[in-house]
């Protein structure tokens, strides 16, 4: 598993350092100007982006054997796919925290200057369900459906996501949190169930 | 001899191409090289890939190391190195990036003799795979395989599109690996004479059937063809006849014992054949 998870850090690293930069200059104009529609943004972007490195970094390793080969080494394919899992979980944290770094320091400097701090919550937790339902198409997809067709299956199952985590959000107005829970729950359920299921396909995967 | 690997009836259909493998069986015994020749699509990686596991077989059974190796048998994968043609790796990993990875994989990775590949191979260590030539990416892949120790090579196509000095180098460190007695390589190539220089045993395979397993030796030292006129073809023996090819004005008999051929047929001129030559007579040829 070492291997697999130093693989998949290596593969999504390059991505994300120039992510990272682009997220730090968003994030010092975030800091500098308290605009809470900048903030807004910057939080969707910087979740969703980092899982959204993650996922192409799967099709990164299609460009070469590297596929194949990983299948000779001393590794389980359940073992392959639960990295690839954990690493989609990973950069879903790693996109978190430096979100929530930048929009502390933004308060720390400006001061609660906003009246919408649950609507800001309310808002990391729809990027976190976007990236979590994101994570649970597109990597069963992939392997269904091949590896040449990873910009089709990362849009689509972006929309889908964007889709079902905005519908389950605005469920009932009356109580937004619950619609918040009901999300988080499902899109953490559904990421669960997706990892069984890409074992299932990964396993009658043939190169 | 014990076999480090055996292949007992190994099919497999593939319903898109419609291409199959039939029923091949070879065994590869502890400290041999063997070649395994045939036409591009004649079956060479479909046969690897079920060795691996990275196809599934419809039928038959394969051994390795005495046992057929299931996905969780990651302590046999341990054992074996595995060389692919063209790029093996991710491209934008460097030489020092792909031995941390690899160190992650393997427990027997021998970081110090990875690093004398590089050197001895010359590739830099902190240049990207994606500038390499194809001969540095192969030596690279071939210094992967060899690093973790492994008892067990096995290369599809791994020599095909090197240069010739890079092929000889290629052999003379197949050459070196099976000193080891308990060592052996299985080498997939059309190209015949790399195998020539250093496989034990070839095992011929043609439209997804295997059509024989043969010492090298016996290939080079008894292996000839008789060159026919065809009243002389017709009072051949038709036991004696491997294969045959008709020429404009001789017919080419392709018999497995030169000598014995030489001595019962004295006015047929009989001549020494190469491998390539033997594998267009099987595949190309008649047979009788």
């Amino acid at each position: 598993m070492k291997g697999l998870f130093k693989n998949n850090f290596l593969a999504v690293w390059t991505n994300a350092t120039i992510f990272s930069v682009f997220m730090l200059v968003m994030g010092i104009i975030v800091m500098i100007i308290p605009d809470q529609t900048l903030q807004m943004y910057f939080t969707m972007i910087g979740i969703v982006g980092f899982s959204i490195n993650a996922a192409t970094a799967i099709g990164n390793e299609f460009s070469s054997k590297w596929g194949k080969y990983k299948l000779t080494l001393p590794v389980k394919r359940t073992d392959i796919v639960k990295s690839l899992f954990l690493n989609q979980l990973l950069w879903l944290i790693v996109g978190s925290f430096f979100v929530g770094i930048v929009i502390a320091l933004s308060y720390m400097l400006h001061g609660f200057s906003f009246e919408q701090f649950a609507g800001m919550m309310n808002l990391s937790a729809l990027g976190i369900s976007i990236s979590l339902f994101m994570g649970a198409f597109f990597i069963p997809l992939i392997y269904l459906a091949g590896e040449d067709k990873i910009i089709v299956f990362l849009t689509i199952s972006l929309l889908c996501a964007t889709g079902i985590a905005a519908i389950l959000f605005n469920i009932n107005d009356a109580a937004p949190l619950l619609g918040t829970i009901i999300m988080i729950i499902s899109s953490s359920l559904l990421f669960i169930l997706s990892y069984p299921l890409t074992v299932c396909i990964f396993k009658r995967k043939e190169y | 001899m014990e076999n480090i690997l055996e292949l007992q009836q190994v099919s497999k259909t593939f319903s898109k191409s419609g291409f199959s493998l039939e029923n091949v069986s070879f065994n590869l015994p502890y400290g041999v090289i063997m070649g395994v020749v045939g036409e591009n699509g004649a079956g060479k990686t479909t046969t690897i890939d079920c060795i691996l596991n990275t196809v599934a077989k419809d039928s038959g059974k394969i051994n390795l190391f005495g046992k057929e190796m299931s996905d969780a048998d990651t302590e046999m994968r341990e054992k074996i190195g595995v060389v692919y043609d063209g790029n093996n790796f991710p491209v934008y990993w460097t030489a020092k990036q792909l031995a941390k990875i690899m160190a992650g994989f393997y427990r027997q990775w021998d970081n110090t003799l990875f690093q004398k590949y590089l050197q001895d191979f010359k590739l830099p260590v902190n240049q990207k795979i994606r500038q390499y030539s194809r001969g540095m990416t192969m030596k690279l892949a071939i210094a992967v395989a060899l690093s973790h120790r492994p008892q067990l090579l096995i290369l599809d196509e791994a020599t095909s599109g090197l240069d010739p000095v890079v092929r000889d180098e290629m052999s003379d460190i197949f050459l070196d690996f099976v000193q080891e007695e308990n060592h052996s390589i299985l080498l997939s190539s059309h190209i015949t004479g790399d195998l020539e220089k250093v496989a034990d045993y070839i095992t011929f395979i043609h439209n997804g059937r295997l059509i024989m397993t043969v010492s090298k030796n016996d290939l080079v030292y008894h292996y000839a063809v008789m060159r026919c006129r065809e009243s002389q073809f017709l009072a051949l023996d038709p036991g004696d006849i491997l294969a045959y090819r008709k020429r404009d004005y001789q017919i080419d008999v392709l018999v497995s014992d030169g000598k014995g051929a030489q001595r019962k047929y004295k006015d047929i001129v009989t001549d020494h054949i190469s491998i390539d030559e033997i594998f267009l007579m099987l595949v190309k040829g008649e047979h009788v």
